[in-house]
């Protein structure tokens, strides 16, 4: 997965597992029955390398590997796949963080990862799961590592990506950030948007604004309930 | 003998005192010929004499001495009689016949009909008890020794399981009492509860005739002592037949009065008649009923008649409150407080009044002394309404509760929301007024009392630390130009601050005051050290150290100046002496706060004339030569042209000096004027400094808001740190608690406080709680 600038088109399952059998079917066949072979993994892993740099897939052997897989780079897939490598930065894999994460998964070819999918993307179903592969999103899309925060495009990309699907307030919270002043976000701010999808409905009415919610949050709040007066006058 | 002398001093524990009795035992003890000997009794024929007396004695006949204490003493031989004592068949025998008495009594009573049953049942009670406690003294041996022994134990009684046929045996008196219950009271109640009734309801409607008052009290009194004597549920009898119908019955009264008088009368009359109808129930009470129903009836009495119509009486209250009608307000308030969630309306309609007129008092005030006539109309409004309270609700707590939480929203309210309030500039000019040196002719005690009353206003305001910043500007400037009136009024201010804040808010302004003493101290040294080496300035010289940190002077505000040669030979010796003194010190001189005192010599009349250092320094310019333009003026004093703009223009607008243009430029002029002429020769000229300047005030304003983020900070860090894990709302409180004495945060600037220290990881999220924080190590 890379990133030059994130615009996160809208694919939805149907038109993704089309996609999927077409690759399938002009992937080479390899067996997927044999058991993992660590060495086979590093060559596979080599594939994607430049001979400059040999222990870092970089974003043009992540184009070629999301192609080999069959799946689109910005794809939620994708990043369940870099959590569990662990992967450090979005873009890129170091050979440790392959191997990481593909010998956890027991993958040592296309067609086995292929085979791993939908998996990864069941992952996303358990609650605790979800949250773990969310935080992680933070540190990993965080364009400069030097700093602490978010730019504000990036974690709006990044919410759509993780909650745009299953939050219903998220059109309306990514309103917000765009009429908002703010520049970037906090960590703290970002697991506290999902505490707040996942615990906040959404007409708001279990919303506590002295309570420990970031400010950010309550301003959203306050925000939308001005915007519902608006209308209903 | 010895053994009737017990006996006799045992009459302590009888229920009755009688003299008779005593004196018939003494005399017994006197002239007793009887033998105390156990011996044989014939009970029959013992029990017709003894008899015969028993009825005497109930009866109130005229039982002689000697009849008594030969009964007295067959008593004591059939108790102790050979070979069995003949105690339980006296007691039965006995009681029978109280049984039978006390039912003939019944027919007695009755017979004489409805409208005398309580008259006659009154007559046969006050007979009755009165012959039953002589009875009781008669019956004393079977009472001691034997039924007594027998008793069971206060706590056997009130504690234990008793069944319900124990039947113990009583002490006659008791028995008595208990067989006048059963026979007489039993079968009237009805008839006599009705009587005692209707009697009262006379009573009320004034109709009551004088002797049926007595005869009331008492029938009513008899229900209470037929069952004194019992150690548990004493006033059974009283409570189930009397009272509680009683009670009623005056529920009912009350009800109808009170709808009768809603009817006919404003609030301010039914007020007062319900107030009347209270007392009067109270001395009703107090001439009929037992104590213990007292309360009650007023407890009644207050449901049906001020309770019952609680939304009426606080319907009036509002109108009342605004108008301020004393007298109502005066009866409304017992009436209220009486009953159950009866005050609280009116504590809130007084608080609203209140602020009400507190707000219009403090609205569109305009002028130059806006800040006196906001304090002073705040305090004539506190003192107004404390003296109301005083009056018309006696001082009461909750009233005083109103009225602070009144004034503070008032003090503290902000006509714009989006501007700061503006209280505390304003009361901390108010201060600086009365604490300055003015030519009004107010007394020091005057001032003094103004002084302590502004504390009153202070206590309200929520900004503590702006009025604080505001007063020690304010201070600061009158401390280095010599504008107090008195040091000591200066002093007891600060101390009342203390009082009313603690010694942290009032730190720096005790430094304040310090420096100023150790700066004379440190001038006199200065002036021995130069007069030791011989050393002449040529200028007299006097300096004021000041610590950098108590000072609100800001470090920013000092601009560049060079200084004029006249005084570099001064400041270069002060300043060797003062490092000589104190090594590791730095000082900064702040030139553009000095003054200085210059002479002309150069116009008809010798003129004396005290103006700030920078007017000074140009006029300097001109003692080689005449004329100089701007530009060069400016470049040797390294002036910036703010503050070289704004003395020369005072000097120009004071015809000192001349310029050839309107307005200054660079290129302009500047020429001595000796045709300047003064009516004065010794006096001071000022420059704009003296007053606030708009920007000044905002830079006060903005310094607060990030002093007050850092405090926060602070104050948050500190209750993590010793608290490790706490709950969000609690660190809220905590917070909220620790700097109410200095300012009100607002629960969102605290929860910025809170991400901001989150972000810079002091504290963070305890993992799995959405609401906890931990302090990080």
């Amino acid at each position: 997965m890379y990133h030059k600038t994130l615009t996160v088109p809208q694919i939805d399952n149907s038109t993704f597992v089309c996609w999927q059998h077409c690759v399938r079917r002009f992937s080479k066949t390899e067996d997927t029955s044999s058991p993992f072979n660590q060495k086979r993994c590093i060559t596979w892993f080599r594939e994607y390398t430049s001979p400059d740099d040999p222990d870092v897939l970089g974003p043009e052997g992540m184009e070629k590997f999301c192609e080999d897989i069959g799946v689109e780079p910005e794809n939620v897939v994708m990043l369940v796949l870099a959590w569990k490598m662990n992967a450090r930065q979005m873009g890129f894999f170091t050979q440790q963080e392959w191997l990481r994460g593909l010998m956890d998964l027991q993958c040592d070819s296309i067609s086995k990862v292929q085979s791993k999918l939908d998996y990864l993307r069941l992952l996303l179903n358990d609650q605790v799961t979800f949250k773990s592969i969310y935080r992680y999103a933070y540190d990993f899309a965080r364009q400069d590592k030097d700093q602490r925060s978010m730019d504000i495009e990036t974690a709006k990309a990044m919410l759509q990506l993780l909650l745009g699907k299953h939050w219903t307030l998220f059109g309306q919270f990514n309103n917000f950030l765009e009429r908002s002043k703010y520049k970037v976000i906090n960590k703290d701010q970002w697991c506290n948007i999902l505490e707040f999808s996942r615990t906040i409905a959404n007409d708001l009415s279990n919303y506590d604004v002295d309570g420990a919610w970031p400010v950010m949050l309550d301003e959203f709040v306050e925000w939308l309930k001005a915007s519902k007066d608006v209308r209903r006058s | 003998m010895q053994y009737w002398t017990c006996q006799c001093f045992s009459f302590h524990e009888l229920h009755f005192s009688f003299l008779i009795c005593k004196v018939y035992v003494q005399n017994c003890f006197y002239s007793c010929t009887m033998s105390l000997r156990p011996r044989r009794v014939n009970f029959n024929e013992m029990w017709v004499g003894l008899q015969e007396t028993v009825k005497g004695v109930i009866t109130l006949d005229n039982v002689p001495r000697a009849t008594w204490n030969s009964h007295f003493s067959d008593i004591y031989a059939m108790c102790v009689a050979y070979p069995e004592p003949f105690a339980d068949r006296l007691y039965q025998e006995t009681k029978c016949f109280l049984d039978n008495h006390v039912k003939v009594l019944l027919e007695k009573v009755r017979a004489n009909g409805e409208a005398n049953l309580l008259k006659c049942y009154h007559q046969a009670w006050v007979e009755y008890s009165t012959g039953i406690g002589y009875l009781h003294c008669l019956y004393l041996y079977l009472n001691q020794q034997h039924i007594k022994k027998q008793k069971l134990s206060d706590a056997e009684v009130i504690y234990g399981t008793l069944g319900p046929d124990t039947q113990e045996q009583m002490e006659i008196g008791e028995l008595g009492l208990e067989i006048w219950k059963k026979n007489m009271v039993e079968p009237l109640k009805e008839n006599l509860v009705n009587l005692l009734l209707e009697g009262i309801h006379y009573d009320r409607l004034g109709e009551a005739s004088p002797n049926i008052t007595d005869i009331v009290q008492g029938v009513i009194n008899s229900f209470v002592s037929v069952e004194d004597y019992k150690r548990k549920g004493k006033l059974e009898l009283y409570q189930e037949i009397f009272e509680a119908p009683f009670l009623q019955a005056s529920g009912e009264y009350y009800k109808r009065e009170a709808s009768k008088l809603l009817q006919e009368c404003d609030v301010s009359q039914y007020m007062e008649r319900v107030i009347q109808r209270l007392e009067e129930e109270t001395l009703r009470s107090n001439k009929f009923l037992h104590s213990s129903s007292f309360d009650k009836v007023k407890a009644r009495c207050e449901q049906h008649m001020v309770a019952d119509h609680l939304a009426f009486l606080h319907g009036e209250c509002k109108a009342m409150v605004r108008e301020e009608r004393c007298k109502d307000l005066s009866n409304m308030y017992p009436l209220l407080r009486s009953v159950k969630d009866g005050i609280g309306v009116l504590i809130v309609e007084l608080l609203e009044h209140i602020k009400a007129q507190g707000l219009e008092t403090v609205r569109g005030l305009k002028g130059d002394n806006v800040h006196i006539q906001f304090v002073e109309n705040m305090l004539s409004v506190h003192k107004k309404y404390k003296e109301l309270i005083q009056d018309v609700f006696n001082g009461d707590q909750s009233f005083i509760g109103a009225l602070d939480k009144a004034c503070a929203s008032v003090v503290n309210h902000r006509p714009n929301p989006k501007m700061a309030c503006r209280s505390p500039e304003m009361l901390a000019k108010y201060c600086d007024s009365l604490l300055k040196k003015s030519s009004k002719g107010i007394s020091e005690s005057e001032i003094d009392e103004k002084l302590a009353q502004s504390i009153t206003i202070f206590k309200y305001i929520d900004d503590k630390d702006i009025f604080q910043k505001f007063y020690a500007r304010m201070l600061a400037k009158r401390l280095i130009h010599s504008q107090s009136q008195s040091m000591d009024a200066e002093e007891a201010m600060i101390n009342r601050l203390k009082q009313a804040c603690g010694y942290e808010f009032t730190n720096k302004l005790h430094r304040m005051f310090t420096d100023m003493s150790v700066s004379s101290d440190l001038n006199n040294k200065f002036n021995s050290f130069l007069k030791l080496d011989n050393i002449d300035l040529g200028i007299s010289f006097s300096i004021y150290i000041l610590q950098a940190g108590a000072w609100p002077l800001g470090q920013n505000s000092v601009t560049p100046f060079a200084v004029p040669q006249e005084l570099e030979k001064s400041v270069q010796m002060f300043e060797n002496f003062y490092h000589n003194h104190f090594s590791g010190r730095k000082l900064t001189w702040l030139h553009h706060l000095c003054q200085a005192e210059l002479k002309l010599s150069y116009l008809k009349k010798p003129y004396q004339i005290t103006m700030q250092t920078f007017q000074m320094a140009i006029l300097l310019l001109f003692e080689k030569t005449d004329s100089l333009t701007c530009k060069e003026v400016q470049e040797s004093l390294q002036l910036n042209s703010e503050q070289f703009g704004k003395h020369l223009m005072s000097l120009i607008e004071s015809k000192i000096l001349l310029a050839n243009t309107e307005a200054p430029t660079p290129e302009t002029v500047l020429t001595l004027n000796f045709e300047y002429s003064n009516k004065r020769t010794k006096f001071r000229i000022t420059a704009a400094l003296q007053r606030e300047s708009p920007q000044e005030v905002e830079q006060t304003l903005s310094s607060v808001d990030e002093d007050r983020k850092l405090y926060l900070q602070a104050a948050i860090v500190r209750v993590m740190k010793s608290r490790k894990i706490l709950r969000h709302n609690a660190l809220i409180q905590e917070v909220l608690s620790q700097s109410k004495v200095t300012f009100a945060p607002s629960i969102s600037m605290i929860k910025k406080c809170i991400e901001a220290l989150i972000d810079k990881q002091y504290i963070e999220r305890t993992p799995n709680s959405a609401d906890e924080y931990s302090y990080v190590a």
